[in-house]
C-alpha cells in the first residue's frame, strides 16, 4: 500500500467526524451575535479562509524544500497544497460574498481591505498552474513553480499583516493576539469546525497526492511492459511528473 | 467587531426567515465547490488504479512465464494500452 494510502481512510472519517461535529455545535450549541442567524456563515467562510492562506504558506514551505533536497515529492506536495488552497478560497470567496450580501448588501466591496487582499493572494496563485504549463521541461517546471511557491508563500502573512495594521476596516475581526473575542461557545464551534476544514485539506490533498502516486506508477509499469518507445509521451502539462 | 448577543424582536422571524436563504446559499456553494472536485478526483482515481491493477496483474503474468523474449516485445502496446484505455496524461 502506498504511503499516502496508508492513512487515508482514518483521515477521511476523523475529517467526516469533526466537520459533523463542527456544524453540529455552530447550528445548534453556538448562540447568534446581534448580526442573527447570517453569522452561521462565518463558521464555514473564516476556516476557509485562514486554511486556504496556510495552505499557501505550507506551499511555500513545501516549494523551499524542494529547493534544498531536489526531491521530487516535495514538488508535487507544493502543487497539491497550492491546487487544494484554491479550491478552498473559491469556497470561501464565494461564502463571504454571500455573507456580504447579506450583511452589508453588497456582495462585493472594493475598499475594505480584508477582502480586496485575499482577492489578490487567490489572483497570484492563480497564475502558478499557467506558469507551470508554460514551461515544457519537467526540471526547470519544478524549479521555477517551487520559486514562485516560496515568494508567494512569504506574501501571505505580509499581505495579512499589512491589513491589520491599516486603520480603516469594516470587516469583523475574530482572532487577535489576545486570543479573540468570541464567547466560549462560539469560539469551541469556530475552533471545531477549522480543526475539520484543516483536517478536510489535509485528506483531499492525501488523495490527490495518491492520484499522481497511481499515475507515476501506472506509467512506470506501462514502460517496463511494452518498452520506452511503445509508450506515447507525456502532453504537456502543469502537473508534476 | 465584538459579538453582541442578539436581541428579541418582534421583526426576529422576518430576519431569521430572509437570514436562512443566505446561510444555506454559501454553505451549499461550498459543499458543491467541494463536492465537484472529490467526483472529479475520485473518478480519475479510480480510472488510474483500474489500470494499474491491471498492469500489475500483467507484469505478474509475464513474470510467471520466464519474462521477456530477448528482442520482442511481449506484450504489444494495444494490449497494455487497453488496460489504461487513454494515452498518458499526467494531472
Amino acid at each position: 500500500m502506498s504511503t499516502h494510502a496508508r492513512h487515508l481512510r482514518a483521515l477521511s472519517i476523523a475529517t467526516g467526524v469533526t466537520i459533523t461535529a463542527g456544524l453540529a455545535l455552530a447550528f445548534f450549541y453556538a448562540p447568534e451575535d446581534a448580526s442573527g442567524y447570517i453569522q452561521k456563515i462565518f463558521y464555514i467562510h473564516v476556516p476557509l479562509a485562514i486554511v486556504s492562506l496556510s495552505g499557501y504558506v505550507l506551499g511555500g514551505a513545501f516549494g523551499a524544500m524542494y529547493l534544498w533536497t531536489g526531491r521530487r515529492i516535495w514538488d508535487v506536495r507544493s502543487y497539491c497544497a497550492i491546487h487544494m488552497s484554491l479550491i478552498f478560497s473559491v469556497g470561501g470567496l464565494l461564502a463571504g460574498s454571500i455573507w456580504a450580501k447579506g450583511a452589508w448588501g453588497h456582495w462585493w466591496v472594493w475598499d475594505e481591505p480584508t477582502l480586496v487582499s485575499y482577492l489578490i493572494v487567490i489572483l497570484l496563485f492563480c497564475t502558478y498552474q499557467p506558469l507551470r504549463f508554460a514551461i515544457e521541461d519537467p526540471e526547470r517546471q519544478a524549479r521555477y513553480a517551487a520559486v514562485f511557491s516560496v515568494v508567494g508563500g512569504a506574501f501571505v502573512p505580509l499581505n495579512f499583516l499589512a491589513v491589520r495594521l491599516s486603520t480603516e476596516y469594516v470587516h469583523p475581526r475574530v482572532l487577535n493576539l489576545e486570543g479573540g473575542n468570541l464567547p466560549p461557545r462560539m469560539a469551541l464551534a469556530f475552533y471545531v469546525m477549522l480543526v475539520g476544514i484543516a483536517l478536510l485539506f489535509a485528506t483531499l490533498m492525501k488523495y490527490e497526492m495518491l492520484a499522481k502516486e497511481t499515475r507515476r506508477e501506472t506509467r512506470r509499469l506501462r514502460r517496463r511492459l511494452v518498452g520506452e518507445d511503445a509508450v506515447a509521451p507525456l502532453r504537456r502539462t502543469a502537473a508534476p511528473m | 467587531m465584538n459579538f453582541i448577543p442578539a436581541a428579541s424582536s418582534a421583526t426576529d422571524f422576518l430576519d431569521l426567515h430572509r437570514s436562512v436563504k443566505f446561510v444555506a446559499g454559501a454553505y451549499i456553494v461550498v459543499l458543491a465547490v467541494i463536492l465537484t472536485y472529490v467526483v472529479v478526483m475520485a473518478v480519475r482515481l479510480t480510472r488510474n488504479q483500474r489500470e494499474l491493477a491491471d498492469l500489475r496483474r500483467l507484469v505478474e503474468e509475464r513474470d510467471a512465464a520466464g519474462g521477456a523474449p530477448a528482442g520482442g516485445e511481449p506484450y504489444p502496446a494495444a494490449a497494455v494500452g487497453q488496460a489504461g484505455a487513454r494515452p498518458e496524461r499526467v494531472g
